[in-house]
């Protein structure tokens, strides 16, 4: 999927995005706030920001809180939200992020949440991160994960890009921490969490042709790992639901 | 809106990551070294470089 495409599918979901429990929801977010644990002069960049949602945990707790994102909708969405939060040291600009617009060593912690997993290269952004990083800056990454098992996570992506052609690839937290370590960056700590998603609201916000979402309902059916190893089973209310799983990093350049 | 002074200073080109010239007026931001031409759209520079266009001048 190209740049133009990402764009495109995102602009059309800012709504919806800002309304996902799964970018909504408060836990996972404290436990990025604990694993990271921002300070109060850090200079901070959230990459592939989308409406800005995380700046409502961090930028309270940071000097200054800059969101950068590919779709411009996304960029203005995040401006006011943040503006209606009374975020007074958030700003929000269009950026790619494997091309950042920023000189080298010029952010204290960097922030990426829900964001690799859309990019077809995420080495090359994390190289980028990590450039735009301070010597002993920090990297917090907040992602999708996948089991390690290669059949299982090559069957959680084939369901995830039938959802949206936007998702590129959810990595194993092994492949993380090893692409952190590429990009000269020392993993300090891990954590990993649980989101039960409703399968059938999870698809209407992906806006999919028909067939696409019979198709992701074909292959998920109850069973502990049916969902590329994830869970799937239907919740007290008979919703079938699946349990989407999270990792997070925090690395050291 | 302009952009703040404080946001020009952090600003390099994405491609070199050189310094930029910033021509609000015309709504345009350019890099000389890598001969491009950034817009500014709704008062967001577009910093990508897909959607810069060659600088002929």
């Amino acid at each position: 999927m190209s740049d133009r495409d990402v764009v495109d599918q995102f602009t059309r979901q800012v709504e919806t995005f800002v309304a996902s429990p799964h970018v909504n929801a408060e836990e996972p977010v404290r436990r990025f706030l604990a694993l990271v644990l921002p300070r109060a002069g850090d200079r901070a960049l959230d990459v592939a920001c989308g409406p800005g949602l995380l700046a409502k945990a961090f930028a309270p707790r940071v000097a200054s809180y800059l969101g950068v994102d590919l779709t411009p909708a996304m960029v203005e969405k995040a401006r006011r939200i943040a503006s209606e939060a009374g975020l007074g040291n958030a700003r929000f600009e269009v950026a790619d992020a494997t091309r950042l617009p920023f000189p080298e060593g010029s952010f204290d912690l960097v922030l990426t949440r829900l964001a690799l997993h859309h990019m077809p290269d995420p080495a090359h952004a994390l190289a980028e991160m990590a450039r735009v990083l301070v010597p002993g800056g920090r990297l917090g990454v907040f992602d999708l994960q996948a089991t390690e098992d290669a059949v299982e996570a090559a069957e959680l992506n084939a369901i995830e890009r039938l959802r949206d052609p936007s998702h590129a690839r959810t990595l194993p937290l092994s492949e993380l921490c090893a692409l952190a370590g590429r990009a000269g960056l020392s993993v300090e700590r891990v954590d990993t969490v649980s989101l039960s998603i409703e399968i059938e609201d999870w698809l209407r916000r992906a806006f999919q042709p028909a067939e696409a979402s019979e198709e992701v309902r074909r292959r998920l059916v109850p069973g502990p790992r049916a969902f590329g190893g994830h869970p799937v089973y239907r919740d007290a209310a008979g919703h079938l639901c699946f349990d989407s799983r999270y990792q997070m990093l925090l690395a050291i350049r | 809106m302009a952009l703040s002074k404080e946001l020009k200073d952090l600003l390099v080109c994405p491609k070199c990551k050189g310094k930029l010239e910033f021509h609000e007026e015309k709504g345009e931001i350019h890099c000389g070294a890598c001969r491009l031409v950034y817009a500014i759209r709704d008062d967001i520079p577009i910093l990508l470089l897909d959607e810069a266009r060659p600088l002929t001048a």
